[in-house]
């Protein structure tokens, strides 16, 4: 790979190095069986075997010597200078700006240096009154007019975080020299593991400093503020014991902003891998389940001394967790008492040390953490976000129903866990039964999901804890009574048996008349259960007739007053899904009218919702409007709404646009759009929907530039949620390109379709006829951006492999043929042009169904314009005189 | 730039079975995502964290793998390739550096208090390429596992299986490279 070799030192005197390379067959078989031999026995043999040739012998003897020193990688420094030079970061000096003034405040002594900048500790400047603050100074970066706006914005929203465990954010700015810097409260204390090792607290106390962050945490939660980077270096404990957290929400205020350009992400980022989510380590979105995540590393880390993927080394954290490795319980996680060496993970104490500063022992430690905190934690450090808790409120709910001695929604949660990793671990054999189990378990896998979101809902919703606890174990005997249905029919003992999804559900159809019978609770729940399972089947009717008989269980032997509304809801539910609509209007009034006096709100707000799309499918917009709306306010709002609210929310926006409220239509949008751009990761699917939608609306309201940002934004979501071929992320380009071309900037939507060349090529098979159509939109947009050279380059490869893949009769391959005749024409070659126009429209011509076709009218109308547009007026007409005539025969 | 994994799969293939030309079509695909990865880690606060080659290398992995790494076949080859991207980026940027300094050119870098262990880390990066240029010749599965397990982090299994050989002879030939690199080091910086 080189040829210039670092000069030899002619001057030294022959060394042993010397003799390495001279000699080295003979040196490297000596050391070879040298290395074998114990070392005291090493010189004895090199002096027997080369009597005659001491400097070998010498040589040798040296190089056996030098293995004892373990060669470690590149120093860390020289690495950090090597890949910074590469990328151009400049390092600045932090003491050079000691003295300087930022803003009203003067920087006296640097705190600390980090990668984002350095943090002084400050006085205020004029001297009216005395007043010491913690002042950050970024580092140097390319600080534009869009990265400033962008940071005042978000130091507005950080400065209205108002929290006696936050610290307060004071004041902030631009530096002269153009470095952004923030004004914090300065706070004197102790890191929070330090604290914690320092003062022995015990198991008890450490959860409740860590109650302590997690209120401060779902304060800045409900502001839409998710920290980020949450870590025992930015949790201080003062003298009195409180907490106080330090860089809320900073790391978003450094990322650089998305969109501009989003073909080239470079996902500059501030994290710190320890403490970081799978998620941000795979540079997504981070969200409020991201601050969960990091908050159970915190507490594993206070609770055990170690870290929960510590006792696998070798791999990375991210690795580990892509590939589906399992954090190890905390329980498990304890050093035995009886070693020596550091535990998993951790980077100084040995254990002796670990249960003294917890003021315990390994028995004792280890049997308090089993169980709940082990359940906890693990539902916490989920690899995928939405497996998590919901919300650090849920999470801390747990945590202290664990303190209160009541029973844990995490180990109600484990099992129903351990369905769906049942269904993941065996997706392939099953999968080669035909599909039938993916179905059924993916099926009941969706439910398990519903219904222990439901379970937190709930619980959120209802005061009664005694309530609460008897649904929790309604909810948990549902799942075992589902994971048992399926781990009985484990794949890898059933191979060649082929038991059908009916019969597997017929027969958990009679092993619930059978088993349950003196429990109609719960009957009447798995009844609903199978019921949904047989409607996700398309068994409609069974399903149907299974939610009627929970139904009737519920009127006639359920104690719970809500049963009813409930199980009428599930029913109306499937009634919709079979398409009866009237009849599905009338159950869901029910529903409405049994919930309401109990207070049920929750089953009111879906009923409420059904009702809505229910009306809105027989075509009564403004009341499906009105019962939406009032569905959507009964259901809680953010952080607590879930998923399929905000779908609701996107329904409803629709609905409204179609009426022509486009304001309302775009507040609906922006409701959703912000709450997820804090919550985006268990569904960045739907951010990047909501994005689009709300593109679309103000689009239409005439704010161009706007919806080009949010086009930007969407397609950012999509790459990452979808990826970048995905038909609907290239509509979202495709509508961003449309944008552009509007606003005459030709350039940058030629790059987007590009991009979705590219985009499609990687993800379709080679000339797939989605690549052709791709091509074809950005030949279109060379034509209008005026370069018809490279536009007939495209459009040829668009044609042929339209030929190829879709045929050479079919419309849209005239449609491309007629594109390419365009380029032809402005780039002089007219006799191509007049042939390529004359074909297109004899094929366009005998296509019988041409003006029914809206795609292709779509195409057509589009090359019309583009026609005229560029003076082709002539050789328009026959094609405009298609639509009109419709094919001449 | 059509980067698909198959193509990857197909060039670590054939730059395992010793078709240097890979290597050079590979840099060009993976190189902006191995120096994007590098550059979030060099954005992490330096206090909390060490830039380590073997994060930079499986977090690559998993990227260029796409989230379902288990699919792909050739990891292990995948990370001997980023060994040796990353021995390339280490001692172009050294034999920069030593150039800079002999023709007085600017160091647009002040780093500070760590200039003089920039410097020996230079040299030592030199030493050891120099060494390695020298291994390369005489024994190149060595220097081979001298990329892997140096400038890669890779462990002894995973280089093991990327060169198709045994733990056994990847442990053995590792302590012999590590000795002849020790003194190359020692007689290069005196």
């Amino acid at each position: 790979m080189s040829d210039d070799k670092n000069p030899p030192d002619a001057e030294r005197t022959p060394s042993e190095r010397d003799v390495v390379w001279d000699r080295w067959r003979e040196v490297d078989r000596l050391l070879e069986h040298v290395l074998d031999l114990p070392e005291h026995e090493r010189e004895g043999y090199l002096r027997a075997s080369c009597s005659d040739d001491p400097a070998l012998a010498a040589t040798v003897l040296s190089l056996a010597a030098e293995v004892r020193f373990e060669a470690l990688g590149p120093g860390e420094r020289v690495l950090r200078a090597a890949l910074g030079e590469e990328i151009g970061i400049v390092l600045d000096d932090p003491e050079e700006l000691v003295g300087t003034r930022a803003g009203a405040y003067r920087l006296v002594r640097v705190l600390g240096t980090g990668g984002m900048g350095s943090v002084y500790a400050a006085e205020r400047a004029d001297e009216a009154f005395e007043r010491s603050a913690a002042v950050k100074v970024l580092r140097r970066s390319a600080t534009t007019q869009e990265v400033v706006e962008r940071f005042e914005l978000e130091r507005q929203i950080l400065a209205s975080l108002n929290h006696p465990a936050i610290a307060q954010l004071i004041d902030g700015g631009v530096t002269p020299d153009g470095r952004p810097f923030l004004v914090m409260e300065l706070v004197d204390g102790l890191r929070i593991d330090e604290w914690a090792d320092r003062h022995r607290l015990g198991v008890d106390e450490r959860i409740r400093l860590i109650l302590g962050v997690m209120e401060a945490v779902e304060h800045a939660h409900r502001h839409m503020v998710v920290h980020r980077d949450l870590k025992p270096s930015n949790i201080l404990v003062r003298e009195d014991g409180s907490v106080k957290l330090l860089d809320f929400g900073i790391a978003r205020l450094l990322q650089e902003p998305t969109g501009l350009a989003a073909a080239t992400r470079t996902g500059g980022r501030f994290l710190t891998p320890e403490y970081a989510a799978p998620e941000q380590l795979l540079g997504e979105p981070a969200s409020t389940q991201t601050d969960v995540y990091s908050i159970a590393i915190l507490l594993y880390e206070l609770l055990t001394g170690g870290r929960p993927y510590g006792s696998h080394p070798g791999s990375s954290v991210l690795e580990q967790v892509v590939r589906g490795g399992e954090p190890t319980a905390p329980s498990a996680a304890l050093p035995p008492a009886n070693t020596s060496g550091a535990p998993a993970g951790s980077e100084s104490l040995g254990p002796a040390a670990v249960y003294a500063a917890r003021a315990t022992s390994h028995v004792a430690l280890r049997r308090r953490l089993r169980g709940d905190l082990d359940a906890i934690l693990m539902r916490a450090l989920r690899a995928r976000p939405s497996e998590r808790y919901s919300t650090v409120a849920a999470f801390r709910e747990d945590i202290e129903r664990h303190l209160a001695g009541h029973a844990v929604l995490a180990r109600g949660d484990a099992r129903g866990y351990r369905l769906r990793r049942f269904v993941r671990r065996y997706r392939w054999p099953v999968m080669a039964l035909g599909g039938v189990f993916l179905l059924v378990s993916g099926s009941a896998l969706g439910l398990a999901i519903q219904r222990d979101d439901l379970i937190e809902q709930r619980t959120l919703a209802e005061q009664a804890s005694a309530r609460a606890t008897r649904e929790a174990e309604t909810a948990r005997a549902t799942t075992d009574f589902l994971v048992n249905l399926f781990e009985s029919n484990d794949p890898s003992e059933r191979l060649g048996d082929t038991l059908t999804a009916r019969a597997l559900l017929g027969r958990g159809v009679a092993r619930i008349d059978s088993e349950l019978g003196d429990q109609p609770a719960i009957r009447a729940e798995l009844l609903a259960t199978l019921g949904d399972v047989h409607v996700g089947l398309g068994w409609r009717e069974q399903g149907i007739a299974l939610h009627e008989r929970a139904v009737a269980l519920a009127r006639d032997s359920v104690s719970e007053p809500t049963a009813l509304g409930k199980g009428l809801l599930g029913l109306a539910d499937a009634l919709q899904a079979n398409r009866e609509f009237d009849r599905a209007r009338e159950v869901y009034g029910e529903a409405i009218r049994a919930g309401s006096p109990e207070g049920d709100s929750l089953t009111v707000a879906w009923a409420r919702i059904g009702l809505g799309r229910t009306l809105s499918f027989l075509d009564q917009p403004d009341e499906a409007a009105v019962e939406l709306r009032a569905g959507l306010q009964l259901l809680p709002d953010f952080p607590d709404r879930s998923e399929e609210a905000w779908y609701t929310q996107r329904t409803l926006a629709g609905i409204v646009r179609r009426q022509g409220d486009l304001e309302a239509a775009d507040s609906l949008l922006a409701g959703i759009v912000a709450a997820r751009r804090v919550a985006t990761v268990s569904d960045g699917l739907l951010y990047a929907r909501a994005l689009n939608d709300l593109a679309v609306v103000r689009r239409m309201r005439g704010f161009h530039e706007e919806a080009a940002r949010l086009y930007e934004e969407a397609i950012d979501s999509a790459d990452v949620a979808l990826g970048p071929g995905h038909p609907e992320t290239l509509m979202f380009r495709g509508n961003f390109a449309t944008t552009l071309t509007e606003a005459g900037r030709f350039e940058y939507a030629v790059a987007v379709y590009e991009r979705s060349v590219r985009a499609t090529r990687e993800a379709w098979p080679e000339g797939h006829w989605r690549t052709a159509s791709q091509l074809m939109q950005l030949g279109a947009t060379l034509i209008r951006a005026g370069r018809p050279e490279e536009a007939v380059q495209t459009l040829s490869v668009a044609v042929d492999l339209a030929i190829e893949h879709i045929g050479t009769h079919h419309s849209w391959t005239n449609v491309y043929r007629a594109w390419l005749g365009v380029a032809a024409a402005l780039t002089g070659r007219d006799a191509g042009a007049a042939r390529l126009f004359a074909w297109s429209l004899e094929g366009l011509g005998s296509y019988d169904e041409l003006t029914e076709d809206r795609s292709v009218v779509a195409m057509i109308d589009a090359l019309v314009s583009e026609m005229l547009a560029q003076d082709l007026g002539d050789e328009a007409a026959p094609f405009a005189a298609l639509l009109e005539d419709g094919p001449g025969r | 730039m059509n980067r698909d994994t198959s193509e990857i799969t197909q060039l670590l293939t054939s730059w395992s079975a010793g078709d240097e030309e890979s290597f050079d079509r590979l840099i060009e695909l993976v190189y902006d995502d191995l120096r994007h990865i590098a550059h979030r880690h060099l954005n992490v606060g330096a206090r909390d964290t060490v830039v380590d080659t073997t994060v930079l290398v499986h977090e690559a992995y998993v990227k260029l793998a796409g989230a379902d790494g288990a699919e792909w076949a050739g990891r292990a080859q995948f990370f001997a390739f980023c060994s040796k991207a990353m021995r390339r980026i280490l001692i172009d940027f050294a034999r920069r550096k030593n150039a800079e300094k002999r023709g007085g050119a600017h160091i647009r870098v002040p780093l500070r208090d760590d200039s003089a262990t920039i410097d020996s880390d230079i040299a030592e990066l030199l030493a050891i390429e120099d060494a390695l240029q020298r291994l390369e010749g005489r024994n190149a599965r060595m220097a081979r596992i001298v990329e892997c397990r140096f400038f890669g982090g890779m462990s002894v299994a995973d280089t093991a299986e990327a060169l198709g050989t045994s733990v056994r002879t990847v442990e053995r030939e590792w302590t012999r490279a590590r000795a002849y690199l020790r003194q190359a080091l020692r007689d290069g910086l005196d």
